[in-house]
């Protein structure tokens, strides 16, 4: 349904001078658009029989024209789309190929209608529109010419005309287009009768859509109350009859974790912050309710307080009873029952290093001892 | 001392007040210890709390808060999430971090030897590492089946068995119960508890074929075991039940059943629920399930929840509808006589058995709803968290039943019921069947009053839905709430859906707000405004992937509206980029947009925009003299285009 603006119509004409030379029609061509500038356009429906009477040749050499542009358009793209191959190029060929099959009905119908605008005889409608198609499907150049000797005219005149042509784009020719909307049924002004009319047309269309989709079909509207029923209330199956013993399930680990499972089901993402601390109690990750300060609490559950503060019974039966060794080691002891961080029994072995230490050094004591004469040998006795 | 002192006088001088307020004869210091004769206290037992009653008393006093996100989205109104999308986005990303912290945690395990918390958190220490190395015995083996760990348990497991150590056949047994749950197969781990919530978002298909691992782990473990006991039996009759190897989960039975040896109640549950894949038709599946049961009676078995539940889910597959009622209906006394009390899982499966697409329309749900309403439920059965979603979608979509719908949506906010709501994806069918639900049956007042409790935060409306809500709202007039649903609309990211747009436009143009009417005189202003938006959003998405492309129709809405706006500037504008580019927009603005923008440069006093829209009309073969007839008479038009005027439409007009 493209009609060239008479204006552009002209501005084409000038770029392709060897079209009209060769094919003989300039003439012709030029007064039909000349009359059409007189009158600014063939706006009224008087002046469209006229561009339709038109001689025929010059409509035949639009839409060779339109032909030859159409066809180095598609040349372009095939180069642009001349491309390293990409991820996900398989899956696109595979979406392209889908919708050339619905573009190419497109083509079909809109050379079709093309053609029944362009010519008036039956077999010039047939001639154009196979001509359209073999450009646009051909893909380019490699077009088979037509048969007759006017399309073969054309023909050479598109070789002719094609170095200038190369530039010329789709955008740049549809710019210059108007979309011809003459076939449109005249909107007359709408009644408000009408408007409801169309209102409820538009209402039961809706509901027309709703009864093809299957899941619609089963939804009614104030649906009658098909009657109660009884779930619990009618004949048993009869298959167990006595009363049976409650028998637990005989895989322990099993039952373990479906129970695991099953609560898996029915959690959720924590909505609140003590929903969260439930959440990191049952995980494990916080200290659990209620606060209490021997949780936990396995090392010395039964270790007496006193085993940790009153430490000299463990230097009873090594230590001297007095002397530095002695006095060193009761200060030990302090220091170690203050020490809330360490087991008794840590304390215990602490105090006992002491003692094997001792014990391995009793020679370089001894002889200290004997060089400083105050301190008595007595001392070391252990 | 001095606090402590007045605390100990404290109840005294109240009880002292309370008493000569009563005016009796008690002294105030002996009021405590006297007590009328006669009167016993009882001192209650102490009861037993678990480490997470008080938390649970805590969290069930903090009810649901409609206005803001769910708790666990950042509170920053930037890190709101405002879509499904990004709901789930955001969501995983916060577990991603949590991931890679214990990925941290495991790699570096020489950082964090330290213990900080006396006592000390087990769940903080680096996790026991096993490998090939490693010095094992049966305790530890134990501690991993107990720990459900079963990769490390295989492992433990094997080790043994090269270093040639004995294990004992209840470890092994407990072993094989740990390698047919999972068929072998680490589980996703439990602490990932967003991934769970979204999992079936893209993991749509459900289990159909076998995945049960033939000759694997299992079957060794289970030919190693001799001799062999109900429980080894039991346990990969289980599995195999379980991944759907079952064919030989049935032969597995029939052999047992020939040795004569006794299973249990819920390894004859797992048949039963696998009845479908094992016979052809309705006839044989209910034949075979008869037998099974009467096998379970000879045996006094006593059959559990399990067993209805599995019993239901075989009878929901016939295709025979009448026979799947007739035996429903008499397994269900059955059970009521055995004092099994049913799951919702149950009423789940009685749904789907009584309400079909293609079967006649029951209300069995009323039924159903009569006997739950107000009760909690707690999960007992997988299937327990289907019965929301599917009895929401029964009230839309089988009995459209707006009363039936509000009963659903109370029996799921009572108690904590809502735990049993499933997942993300089962949420959010629930609340898309009750909106459209809603939408259709209700008011557009209440529809908006729930809307509003709903959206965004609890759910968010898909494409389709809004559509839904669009469609209300034109049969309605409500065009008031229009500028609301749009701001939604863009939040929620719908602005790339083209019948979408056409929709609000088309709700804005058709239904032309009353001035006069205090609550709508805002609207023009706002229309228009939501005009221009989404002008600037289509402009916008040309450089987006989801592009949205102008149509004619589109545009002269958008004029429509920014004229009624009084935003004469925005529209000659628009109008100027329809007549710029009209080799690219297809179709032409309707008729009256043009009219109305031309009396709209009439008021603004701009002849040639109006003889624009004019030149546009006549090149486009539309009506053309009404409104080249109110330009005429609108203005005073000088020479220049008075020409222009009469090269348009010519000199016929004007004698008129």
């Amino acid at each position: 349904m493209l009609a060239l603006r008479s204006s552009q119509r002209l501005g084409l004409r000038f770029l392709l001078p060897a079209v009209y030379k060769n094919v003989g029609l300039a003439n012709s061509y030029s007064s039909s658009s000349q009359s059409k500038d007189d009158d600014g356009g063939y706006s009224s429906s008087d002046d469209e029989k006229p561009k339709k009477k038109a001689p025929k040749k010059p409509e035949e050499t639009a839409a060779q024209r339109l032909n030859r542009l159409l066809g180095s358009m598609q040349a372009t793209d095939q180069m642009s789309a001349a491309d390293f191959p990409r991820p996900g190029d398989a899956n696109r060929r595979r979406k392209e190929a889908l919708k050339q099959d619905a573009a190419s009905k497109n083509v079909l119908t809109a050379a079709k209608n093309i053609a029944s605008m362009l010519g008036t005889s039956e077999s010039d409608k047939k001639q154009t529109e196979s001509e359209l198609l073999a450009k646009l499907l051909g893909h380019g150049p490699a077009a088979p010419p037509a048969a007759s000797g006017e399309a073969q005219a054309s023909d050479a005149a598109a070789s002719g005309g094609a170095a200038p042509e190369k530039e010329l784009n789709l955008s740049e020719l549809i710019v210059g287009m108007k979309i011809d909307r003459r076939q449109q049924p005249q909107q007359v002004e709408q009644t408000r009768g009408e408007y409801v009319r169309r209102t409820m047309g538009s209402r039961s269309k809706h509901s027309d859509r709703y009864q093809q989709r299957p899941q619609r079909h089963t939804k009614r509207e104030a649906e009658s109350f098909t009657g109660s029923v009884n779930l619990f209330g009618g004949e048993p199956l009869g298959i167990f009859k006595e009363p049976l013993p409650i028998s637990g399930d005989i895989l322990s680990t099993w039952s373990q974790l479906s129970e695991r499972e099953l609560s898996l089901h029915a959690a959720h993402p924590p909505a609140n912050y003590f929903e969260q601390m439930v959440l990191w109690t049952e995980q494990g990750k916080v200290w659990r309710f209620p606060i209490d300060n021997e949780q936990d609490w396995v090392d010395e559950v039964n270790v007496d307080f006193s085993e940790h503060i009153f430490l000299d019974q463990h230097l009873e039966d090594w230590c001297p009873s007095r002397g530095p060794i002695r006095h060193f080691m009761e200060l030990v002891c302090v220091g170690l029952s203050k020490n809330p961080y360490v087991t008794a029994q840590e304390k215990k072995d602490h105090i006992l290093w002491f003692r094997d230490y001792f014990e391995t050094k009793k020679d370089i004591l001894k002889d200290l001892m004997e060089n400083e004469p105050s301190v008595k040998v007595k001392s070391v006795s252990a | 001392m001095y606090l402590s002192r007045q605390l100990r006088l404290l109840p005294k001088a109240s009880i002292g007040r309370s008493i000569t307020t009563s005016s009796t004869h008690y002294t105030t210091t002996t009021g405590a210890a006297v007590a009328p004769a006669g009167e016993h206290i009882e001192i209650p037992n102490r009861i037993e709390r678990s480490p997470t009653d008080i938390l649970k008393a805590l969290a069930s006093t903090v009810g649901r808060d409609h206005t803001a996100p769910h708790y666990k989205y950042h509170d920053d109104p930037f890190l709101i999430p405002m879509s499904n999308m990004a709901k789930r986005t955001y969501a995983m990303s916060k577990e991603a971090g949590r991931k890679a912290a214990k990925w941290i945690k495991e790699e570096h395990r020489e950082l964090f030897l330290h213990q900080e918390a006396q006592p000390a958190i087990e769940k903080f220490a680096p996790s026991m590492v096993y490998t090939e190395e490693s010095e094992v015995d049966e305790s530890s083996l134990g501690q991993l089946i107990e720990l459900g760990e079963l990769k490390d348990a295989v492992l433990v497991y094997n080790l043994l068995e090269q270093k040639g150590m004995a294990v004992s056949p209840e470890l092994k047994q407990s072993l094989l119960e740990l390698v047919c749950f999972h068929n072998n197969q680490d589980p996703l781990p439990e602490e990932y508890i967003e991934e769970r919530w979204f999992l079936q978002n893209n993991q749509r298909r459900e289990r159909h074929g076998k995945t049960w691992k033939d000759g694997d782990l299992a079957e060794k473990l289970y030919a190693e075991i001799e001799p062999k006991t109900p429980q080894t039996y039991a346990a990969l009759i289980r599995g195999m039940a379980k991944y759907l190897q079952c064919e030989r989960a049935y032969a597995l039975l029939q052999e047992a059943g020939e040795k004569q040896i006794q299973l249990d109640t819920n390894t004859f549950n797992s048949i039963i629920q696998i009845i479908s894949f094992l016979k052809d038709n309705a006839e044989q599946r209910w034949q075979l399930c008869t037998e099974l049961l009467q096998q379970m009676s000879q045996q006094k078995l006593r059959p559990n929840l399990g067993t209805l539940n599995a019993i239901l889910q075989c009878i929901s597959t016939f295709g025979n509808f009448k026979l799947a009622r007739s035996s429903a209906l008499k397994v269900l006394p059955e059970f009521k006589q055995l004092g099994v009390s049913p799951s919702l899982g149950t009423y789940y499966y009685l749904l789907i058995i009584f309400c079909r697409e293609r079967g006649p329309v029951s209300h069995v749900i009323v039924d159903i709803l009569n006997e739950i309403a107000g009760r909690e439920f707690t999960v007992e059965h997988p299937k327990d968290t289907y019965f929301f979603a599917t009895a929401m979608d029964v009230c839309r979509n089988h009995l459209n039943d707006k009363a039936l719908a509000k009963k659903v949506n109370e029996l799921l906010h009572t108690g904590n019921n809502y735990d049993l709501v499933g997942d993300s994806f089962k949420e959010s069918i629930y609340y898309r069947n009750y909106l459209a639900l809603l939408c259709q049956t209700e008011s557009i007042e209440d529809f908006m009053l729930t809307y509003d409790l709903l959206v965004p935060n609890i759910y968010i409306p898909e494409p389709g839905i809004m559509e839904e809500v669009l469609r209300t709202i034109e049969i309605n007039a409500a065009v008031e709430h229009v500028p609301r649903i749009w701001s939604d609309m863009v939040v929620f990211d719908h602005t790339h859906r083209e019948s979408l747009l056409l929709y609000v436009l088309r709700i804005m143009v058709d239904n032309r707000p009353n001035a006069e009417t205090p609550s709508q005189s805002q609207l023009p202003e706002q229309c228009a405004k939501v005009a221009l938006d989404m002008y600037n959003k289509i402009e916008e998405s040309v450089r987006r992937i989801k592009k949205v492309s102008f149509t004619g129709q589109m545009l002269g809405d958008i004029l429509t509206l920014l004229v009624r706006g009084d935003n004469y500037e925005k529209a000659s504008e628009v109008f100027s980029h329809i007549d710029k580019n009209q080799h690219r927009i297809p179709g032409t603005p309707a008729e009256s947009a043009l009219q109305e923008y031309v009396e709209a440069s009439i008021k603004e006093k701009s002849p040639s925009q109006a003889l624009a829209a004019l030149q546009y009309a006549v090149d486009n073969n539309m009506e053309s003299s009404v409104i080249a007839k109110r330009i005429h008479d609108g203005f005073t038009l000088n020479e220049a285009h008075l020409a222009k005027l009469k090269s348009l439409v010519g000199e016929s007009f004007l004698e008129k």
